[in-house]
């Protein structure tokens, strides 16, 4: 860096050292991680649904095709971005890596911000991205043993579907780094966020609507052992509107208060 | 523009009850390597870590080149290498990755092949240049320190604050790091705390001594060694019983130390009236018949003597 340079005032943006700790948590991913996700990821999804859909004849006929899909997203990536993400904060503490990053021209709210960032797009890139391609392309593609060839639902539906659970996604993610930035413990920050995708997943719609604003789109996807298409599949297998586009909103404001209330609570962390 | 790199204003720090640093004031001036001395848990990486930012003061400020590092902390940083007391990366980055990572940390773009340029130089100048590849985790402590010079160093910072940087080095290590700060006079402000007070003195400027929080001398090395007390060297030969008596029940007479050298003993004795010392030391000791004086002149004062009574005076009072 010049000096002179250096000794021009500069604008600086307002989450300063953003991009480099993006790019910095976004590496860990090419890494052994990735392989881990790549190697997971593809056996619970395309295992899983080529046995649901091909091989098993004795499967259940109605979690045949992309409500499957939807099913096992909505079970495991919430689970996945509570894993990772409860770690985040934590493992910067405890190995004294977050105070060596600190002493770089990076904010804290950048560092919270780019760990959000970060341990999401990773996980939507490994679990959401990669694994909706592939069903994408092969599941309409295959005769099921039993019943009707599955139909390739509209690309524009799909990407919206796609959109809701990498949101889904964030929204844990954001949850789980908020809760770090109060808690420096793993197991009751896990144990919380466990408790809200149970929640979530046993509590009727109506019932979470009563408590949010406007519903947060994961209740939609409650009640699956009752083996009923939900809103998700049905707007996607069946055309149906999606109701209501409310919660969805109220997802990703949730996602940014987390993110926001996270970063003022690292602020005063001291190392 | 100023003039000094760092400027710390009536710096307190407390952590519940504990009055950590009490008032520290202290100037480094721009381009100059300052020396920053005090014993364990003086103080030092406290200070160290309000100026980056890691610790809120208590009250006070602190300024690098005239920006306030509690208002604008990350204009401040964009300025500043930083090597903390203990070195800690990622641990699945390579040596490479940890540097190119700071490097990408900074404001400022530079091309792929002119900052792996860059790393590389950096990495081979530090000593690692074999080990490029081997991931953090997997250092010695000794590596991790060449490692986190190297951090410190890539973006070319106007101000190095390095704490205990020959800290875990072996001596090749530690002459090395000797080199390189050399090596930055007059390219960039070096900050920097140490225990090696040889060190300090062989490359320092000017230094501030740290004691229980506060700061209790500072300024260029040569006026801080006038703070030292004088010491004499005396080789002296035979019974030297009476002579030592004699010398020690003298006011001025601060300390007599007493080696075996072969036939002869060498003393050196400190002194705090050098006057006095000047008039009566040697008639003192010539005038007895069982011992013969064969060596007596002032010696050099040295860093550790000033420190000694720096450090010894405060904690007297």
């Amino acid at each position: 860096m010049p000096r002179d340079a250096a000794i021009a005032p500069r604008p600086f943006p307002v989450l300063p050292g953003l991009g480099g700790l993006v790019r910095g948590e976004l590496g860990r991913w090419l890494g052994r991680r990735g392989l881990v996700h790549l190697v997971c990821w593809t056996v619970i999804t395309q295992i899983l649904l080529l046995n649901d859909t091909i091989w098993d004849d004795q499967g259940l006929a109605e979690w045949r095709g992309f409500d499957a899909l939807i099913h096992i997203w909505w079970v495991a990536t919430p689970l996945a971005a509570i894993a990772i993400a409860q770690n985040a904060l934590i493992e910067e503490r405890h190995n004294q890596t977050a105070s060596w990053v600190l002493s770089k021209p990076v904010s804290r709210s950048s560092f919270v911000v780019a760990k959000i960032v970060g341990d999401s797009l990773g996980l939507i890139f490994f679990a959401i991205l990669l694994q909706g391609t592939l069903v994408y392309l092969w599941m309409p593609e295959v005769t099921p043993a039993e019943g009707l060839p599955i139909e390739r639902p509209d690309f524009m539906r799909f990407l919206v579907v796609v959109g809701i659970h990498s949101l889904i996604i964030v929204f844990f993610v954001a949850m789980t780094v908020c809760l770090t930035t109060f808690i420096p413990w793993r197991g009751p920050v896990a144990a919380i966020g466990l408790i809200v995708w149970i929640v979530m997943w046993t509590s009727p719609r109506k019932e979470i609507e009563e408590y949010t604003i406007g519903g947060l789109v994961t209740g939609e996807l409650g009640d699956v052992v009752s083996g009923v298409y939900k809103p998700i599949s049905e707007y996607l297998i069946f055309d149906a509107p999606l109701e209501p586009t409310s919660s969805v909103v109220s997802t990703a404001v949730a996602a940014l208060a987390f993110t926001i209330i996270g970063s003022l609570v690292f602020r005063r962390e001291q190392f | 523009m100023t003039d000094l790199a760092l400027e710390i204003h009536d710096l307190h720090k407390r952590f519940g009850r504990a009055h950590v640093l009490h008032s520290v004031d202290l100037s480094v001036p721009a381009d100059s390597i300052y020396g920053f001395l005090g014993p364990n848990g003086a103080g030092k990486s406290t200070t160290m870590k309000i100026v980056m930012g890691l610790l809120r003061p208590s009250g006070g400020r602190a300024l690098v080149f005239g920006e306030d590092v509690h208002r604008d902390g990350v204009r401040a940083r964009a300025r500043i290498g930083y090597l903390p007391q203990h070195n800690r990366f990622h641990s699945y980055r390579s040596c490479r990755d940890v540097v190119s990572y700071v490097a990408h940390l900074y404001p400022g773009r530079r091309s792929h092949r002119e900052l792996r340029l860059r790393v590389d130089e950096l990495l081979e100048l530090v000593g690692l240049g074999d080990k490029m590849t081997r991931k953090a985790g997997k250092l010695s402590g000794g590596e991790a320190q060449r490692l986190g010079i190297a951090q410190a160093l890539v973006t070319e910072p106007d101000l190095l604050i390095l704490d205990e940087p020959a800290a875990s080095l072996d001596p090749l290590g530690r002459r090395d790091v000797l080199t390189l700060l050399e090596n930055l006079r007059g390219q960039a402000t070096v900050f920097y705390s140490t225990h090696i007070l040889e060190d300090v003195q062989r490359v320092s400027d000017s230094v501030a001594v740290l004691a229980d929080g506060r700061v209790v001398a500072q300024g260029p090395i040569d006026q801080l060694l006038q703070a030292a007390d004088t010491s004499w060297t005396v080789r002296i030969v035979g019974d030297t019983t009476a002579a030592e008596r004699n010398l020690a029940a003298e006011p001025w007479v601060t300390e007599i130390e007493a080696h075996q050298r072969g036939e002869h003993d060498l003393w050196t004795v400190r002194v705090n009236d050098d006057s006095a010392a000047d008039e009566r030391l040697l008639p003192l000791l010539v005038g007895h018949d069982e011992c013969d004086v064969i060596e007596f002149h002032p010696s050099d004062k040295t860093l550790e003597e000033a420190y000694l009574s720096i450090v010894g005076a405060n904690r007297a009072s």
